[in-house]
């Protein structure tokens, strides 16, 4: 299991960098200098030449993405030309919002999705199973942001049992979170009945029946044990949904999360927080997918007796 | 399977209705979706509004009907581009194996770090807003998704008999991948085809809806949910009605393409223990 994690661990490594590669050309490519932006309408030849040589524009394009790489090592993401503020200090203030909504969504997928797949595959074939696969279709077809909007007419505007915008209170997540759970737990519970399913068409699965035990226990001991381990895999992916989706629902309710600042950067052309915003998520995903691989590899008994 | 054919019926009406209304739009709305009327600011959905009107009086069944051309080519373009790229790189990239798989794998993964939406924000960054910026920044994203499905896809096939057969026949490598490859692999991918235009139509329509895709007085239905979005409390249905119309769509794209894939798909819709 240990050679598996370091190997894994090698991969991750230079995909980072090349994560940060990927970064740094896409914040060369936006258009306009640096230069002319601070400079604006005072620049001459002389001046930008100078400008340059200080920001390290002048230095060949790899000296400059290890300058780069440096001053991100560091902290330094830039600066925001909107609010004047610190990249860093923008996201460090922000994120927890994000993780926190992130979190309580995957928690609810799959709480819900896991649910409901179990209950179709026990079911599997019957009305039961029917409806809910009819449901689950209308659920990951609607699109997050109509549901948002939607929620907040009835629950905010009519209603007004909760908030529409803002985070002051866990009142707030409860909007944002139903509308990106609509369209998690759909997908989560199509996929959970998918692989019990796959599992229960399996020959040992066979054999239990053959043996004489009963459903529920060739269920519980059989199908959902060895079917529930992809779904650590697919709850990862409900949390790379999660952050996936903050950008509309976070927008939509005025979260004050990572998302909302990226849409608004993207909005106001604010280039540095928008390459700040990008190689956080993109880390943050990447984070996750080595730590579930990892937590992937401990929980299935047969890698790790694999190299005995 | 009652309610599996009710499902499907529905949605092939909703495309059917779609169609129609993108080819033959001037006959079917009312008014161009341009044409303002001041004095029916917000109104009430009526016999002459079926969907009522929009904050500056535009009929809300015209803009949908002159935006259903918009969001048809929002699910099929960058769809079937994404899939073109991406089956061409998959192929080859299973087939040949070796160092240039690993490198294509390598960047793939990379790219697929970024969540789909920041990376079409990252590029609509670059590029500006804009209607064919948006669809492009979700293209990148298809192409991935196709190279991943369509490698795993050639792995499966690559070994079988045939492909043996062919190769010591003589055939070139080009043969083997389009000639026998390909065909064998096309129906999943179309399956994956018709599953990946709503998520296409939502991407786009969101960044839309986000103010960074098509612009006003584009008649996009993304564009109008922006738009009506403040009035939400006055008239809720110019910005709900695009919306769920939005929602039809990928609703019947889903139904078809489990439909297809009940059908294709050799394993069991259901297994009874």
């Amino acid at each position: 299991m240990w050679k598996y994690i370091v190997k894994r661990l090698g991969y991750f490594i230079p995909t980072l960098f090349g994560i940060t590669i990927l970064v740094f050309t896409l914040s060369r490519l936006v258009p306009g200098s640096p230069v002319e932006t601070i400079l604006g309408q005072h620049a001459t030849a002389e001046l930008e030449a100078l400008f340059e040589a200080q920001l390290g524009l002048d230095k060949p394009i790899y000296v400059q993405y290890i300058i780069w790489l440096q001053n991100i090592l560091r902290g330094d993401l830039g600066q925001s030309l909107i609010s004047n503020r610190k990249v860093s200090y923008l996201l460090f203030h922000r994120f927890h919002y994000t993780i926190r909504l992130a979190l309580l969504v995957t928690v609810v997928n799959a709480v819900v999705g896991i649910s409901f797949g179990i209950i179709s595959a026990w079911r599997s074939g019957g009305k039961i199973d029917q409806a809910l696969r009819f449901i689950s279709i209308f659920g990951w077809s609607m699109p997050s942001f109509l549901v948002g909007i939607v929620l907040i007419y009835v629950f905010a505007l009519k209603l007004k049992m909760f908030p529409a915008m803002g985070a002051g209170s866990i009142a707030n997540l409860i909007l944002p979170t139903l509308t990106l759970a609509a369209g998690g737990s759909s997908y989560l519970s199509r996929l959970t009945r998918g692989s019990l399913l796959e599992i229960a068409g399996q020959d040992f699965v066979k054999t239990a029946k053959a043996k004489g035990l009963t459903k529920s226990k060739i269920m519980i001991s059989h199908v959902m044990k060895n079917g529930l381990l992809p779904i650590v895999t697919v709850i990862a992916g409900s949390f790379r949904g999660a952050l996936g989706g903050s950008f509309i629902v976070e927008t939509i309710f005025a979260y004050p999360g990572i998302g909302y600042l990226a849409t608004q950067s993207v909005s106001h052309r604010d280039y540095a927080v928008v390459i700040g915003t990008v190689l956080f998520f993109a880390i943050l995903t990447c984070v996750t997918n080595l730590v579930v691989d990892i937590l992937y590899v401990y929980l299935d008994p047969r890698v790790r007796y694999e190299r005995r | 399977m009652a309610k599996g054919d009710l499902s499907l019926f529905c949605a092939l009406v909703i495309l059917l209705v779609v169609t129609i209304f993108s080819i033959f739009p001037q006959y079917i709305a009312s008014e161009h979706f341009t044409h303002v009327d001041l004095s029916k600011r917000l109104a009430e959905p009526s016999l002459e509004n079926i969907f009522g009107c929009d904050f500056v009086g535009r009929d809300v069944f015209s803009l949908i009907v002159w935006g259903s051309r918009i969001a048809l080519l929002i699910c099929i373009v960058p769809t079937f581009i994404g899939a073109a790229l991406g089956v061409s790189i998959g192929i080859l990239s299973g087939y040949v194996g070796g160092k240039t798989d690993d490198v294509i794998q390598r960047m793939v993964e990379i790219i697929v770090s970024f969540p789909g939406l920041l990376l079409s924000l990252t590029i609509i960054n670059i590029l500006g807003p804009g209607l064919w910026n948006a669809m492009w920044s979700v293209t990148i994203w298809r192409v991935m998704g196709f190279i991943r499905i369509t490698r795993s896809l050639t792995f499966t096939v690559k070994e079988t008999g045939y492909v043996e057969w062919a190769k010591a026949l003589g055939a070139g490598r080009a043969h083997v991948m389009f000639r026998h490859i390909l065909p064998n692999i096309l129906t999943p991918i179309i399956v994956q085809l018709t599953f990946s235009m709503p998520g296409t139509l939502l991407s786009v329509a969101g960044l839309s809806f986000l103010g960074l895709g098509a612009n006003p007085p584009s008649p996009d239905w993304g564009v109008l949910m922006q738009q009506s979005r403040q009035y939400l409390v006055y008239a809720p249905w110019a910005a709900f009605v695009p919306g769920i119309f939005i929602f039809f769509i990928s609703f019947a794209f889903n139904n078809i393409g489990e439909a297809f894939r009940d059908i294709v798909d050799p394993r069991a819709k259901y297994v009874r223990i």
